[in-house]
């Protein structure tokens, strides 16, 4: 509600003025007040007994009462002199009053008299007052004492004018440096209509502006600018001033410049020419849809791409917009091109991301089509293998011919099976739904499924297991999926009579699945597309046992979603050991 | 419905004539007979007209779909009397649970092995639902 406090140095001026009034001009008490925000007058300045003096300072007075006195006042020259009989204010209200013995003279100064000197600006707008009461002489003031009176009067006009515009261009300007900090600290946010959004109350408070519009150009240079924040409705600004708006902010930004615009003058804006139509409609626009009297078009922008424009009005009289306000805006202009330059790297981010989602989901629809798709010719094809087993008479080679069949059916039963799943667990469209889940139970249910190859090939399994369930976050069938093929695999690639070491134990982080084998190992060179789609091995030991190429990649690709880590070690020979880790559940 | 050999009628519908023909052999070869539809509408007219012992039923199939064809057999229960369904699919995945509530008695996921459809007619598969348990379903709706 307070205004800003004026400067001490024009306290202190204020201060001579009204001491210069009661030492030489021979008053008792003079006062000089201020307008504040809160329509009072409030006393800055008093001279005078130290009695007047503790019971004026700092005293508010509503602007009304004054002018309510003025109404009535006899007018000498600038001066306002309220003889005692006219005065309406209480005298309650006039914070001190002398102890002065009223008489009958009419000449004679009354303790209740009023002699005051208003003071307006251009604009009419009252912005202070000088009060002086109780002259030594004790008689109303002749002439001369008026004249004399009245050099103070306006002497202290200037101060106090000079005061208060000093003390609003300082507000400002704190104002306006709070919004660009506010512009500084949203640039972090992610969408340009979010930050217009966030800043924009700081940005118009800040350059006390009624209206505020934030113009952004297309970044491919077509025509489908972007107008943001109309603050007062919804404006709509028309076709052909975003065009001007475009051509003015380019032309201002390339000279690091900001433009005026007020009713009374359409100003030559950094050269751009505006024939006497554009003139008059923009005059019009401003006048009748804006209703504002002036603007300040500030051009936004990064290094030396010009990005955008803001353009920021004010209604009324005095609104001018001065030179450090325009320099103020200017780096508005250079604070709000950052933030536009992270909206948009944001943007075109988030727009790779959501394309690249929108190729695995595709990717995964696809797989998933085929792989049922293969169903059919599949169940053909194991059908009739069926129905030609079952006929009598079979030689030996048909037989071996029927079963070589089965076995190729029977692996493409697997890869059709494992496509499906990797479709499933890659799609990023396809939600997890985690809950706590017992790998304990998990490795068992494993080994339970894959007992017979292991007893088959002679292998040793070591469980290394702690007495207590170890559990995860996460989806059981999946993480089933993953012990299994991991099982699986290190089944597959250890040659008969070795050893599968699986342990499950609680880490600082999660739970960590390790599965060791001591098989024919991986080459540092396989090791780096392991999890790659129907990678094979380059090992001609790993080529001739048979796999779909898809069990790590489904691993992987399970983990990845569980927000888990694999890692792998191996050695070519002498074994490989994957190791996951998953969140640990309660 | 089941003729004095013990052998059982069945009704197979599937649009893919392959599954078709190898479902058809395979029923005859396991010593039952077989009627053909190719989509739902087939299906149901065929139901609406004669009685079976077991539909072996595709789901993806063009106007009419597996699921559609059970529904109508929901709203028709006269016609639903004695029928085992038996939905033949490669998408059964997740839907095993819908099926079952919409009265579907067995799934046989493709591919399959002819040994898989023994077991299904061999008794494994829980008796049906009366025609009168069928009816109090819809009238609960």
């Amino acid at each position: 509600v307070n205004q800003p406090d004026i400067e001490a140095v024009f306290v202190d001026a204020l201060q001579n003025i009204a001491e210069g009034v009661t030492e030489l001009l021979g008053f008792e008490v003079a006062a000089i007040s201020i307008a504040r925000d809160d329509h009072t007058l409030e006393m800055v300045a008093v001279a005078g007994s130290p009695a007047a003096r503790d019971q004026l300072l700092g005293r508010r007075t509503p602007i009304a009462d004054i002018e309510r006195e003025l109404v009535t006042a006899e007018e000498w020259g600038d001066l306002r002199f309220v003889p005692h009989e006219r005065m309406s204010i209480e005298v309650d209200d006039l914070g001190w009053v002398s102890d002065l013995e009223p008489t009958d003279d009419p000449d004679a100064w009354h303790p209740l008299d009023l002699l005051l000197a208003p003071i307006h600006d251009e604009h009419h707008r009252f912005r202070g007052l000088l009060s002086v009461d109780l002259p030594h002489d004790g008689r109303r003031p002749d002439a001369a004492q008026r004249e004399q009176l009245q050099r103070y009067a306006r002497q202290t006009r200037r101060s106090v004018l000079t005061a208060v515009e000093r003390a609003e261009l300082a507000e400002r300007v704190r104002l306006a440096d709070a919004a660009r900090k506010i512009v500084r600290e949203v640039s972090s946010e992610l969408s340009i209509g979010r930050i217009v959004e966030l800043c924009q109350p700081a940005i118009t408070t800040g350059f006390s502006a009624v209206g505020m519009w934030l113009q952004t150009f297309d970044a491919t240079g077509g025509g489908a600018d972007a107008v943001y924040g109309a603050t007062e409705g919804d404006i709509l600004v028309p076709d052909e001033f975003k065009v001007l708006g475009r051509e003015a902010a380019h032309l201002l930004w390339s000279r690091q410049e900001v433009a005026v615009i007020t009713l009374a003058s359409v100003p030559d804006i950094a050269g751009l020419v505006l024939d006497e139509d554009q003139v008059r409609r923009l005059h019009d626009f401003m006048a009748e849809t804006l209703e504002a009297s002036s603007m300040l078009f500030v051009p936004i922008g990064a290094g030396p791409e010009c990005l955008g424009s803001v353009a920021l009005t004010r209604r009324g009289p005095g609104t001018d917009w001065n030179a450090l306000e325009g320099r103020t805006a200017l780096e508005l202009g250079h604070d709000l091109g950052r933030a536009l330059v992270n909206a948009r790297t944001f943007e075109r981010e988030r727009q790779l991301l959501d394309e690249l989602r929108e190729l695995a989901g595709y990717k995964s629809r696809l797989i998933a089509t085929i792989a049922h798709e293969l169903k059919n010719p599949l169940t053909s094809l194991l059908g009739h293998l069926d129905l030609v087993e079952l006929e009598p008479d079979l030689t030996s080679s048909v037989t071996e011919s029927t079963q070589a069949m089965g076995r190729a059916v029977d692996r493409m039963r697997s890869i059709v099976d494992d496509l499906l799943l990797l479709s499933q667990v890659a799609d990023p469209n396809a939600a997890l739904d985690p809950v706590p889940v017992d790998l304990t139970a998990v490795v068992d249910e494993v080994l339970d499924l894959l007992g017979v190859t292991a007893d088959q090939k002679s292998l040793t399994i070591v469980l290394d297991v702690p007495a207590t369930p170890v559990s995860a976050w996460g989806e059981t069938h999946e993480l089933f999926q993953v012990c299994a093929n991991l099982i699986s695999n290190a089944m597959r690639y250890t040659p008969g009579g070795g050893t599968i070491t699986i342990a499950l134990a609680p880490i600082a982080d999660g739970v960590e699945i390790v599965v060791a084998d001591t098989g024919i190992g991986i080459s540092a060179t396989d090791q780096q597309r392991l999890f790659d789609e129907f990678f094979r091995s380059t090992n001609p030991a790993a080529l001739s046992t048979p796999g779909t190429g898809l069990g790590l990649s489904i691993v992987h690709r399970i983990v990845e979603r569980h927000h888990g880590r694999i890692a792998v070690e191996s050695e070519l020979g002498s074994g490989t050991t994957f190791t996951v880790t998953l969140p640990a559940a309660p | 419905v089941s003729s004095a050999d013990g052998s059982l009628r069945f009704l197979v519908v599937d649009d893919n004539e392959d599954i078709r023909d190898v479902l058809v052999r395979m029923v005859e070869r396991l010593g039952h007979t077989a009627s053909v539809a190719a989509d739902g509408v087939e299906a149901v007219e065929i139901l609406a007209e004669h009685r079976f012992d077991f539909m072996l039923l595709d789901l993806t199939m063009p106007r009419m779909t597996g699921d559609e064809v059970v529904r109508w057999l929901r709203a028709h229960p006269d016609r639903g009397e004695g029928l085992r369904v038996v939905v033949v699919s490669a998408w059964v995945g997740e839907q095993r649970g819908h099926l079952q509530e919409l009265g579907v008695h067995a799934v046989l996921p493709k591919p399959f092995r002819a040994q898989q459809l023994r077991d299904l007619i061999g008794g494994t598969l829980p008796v049906p639902p009366s025609a009168d348990g069928a009816a109090r379903q819809v009238r609960k709706r």
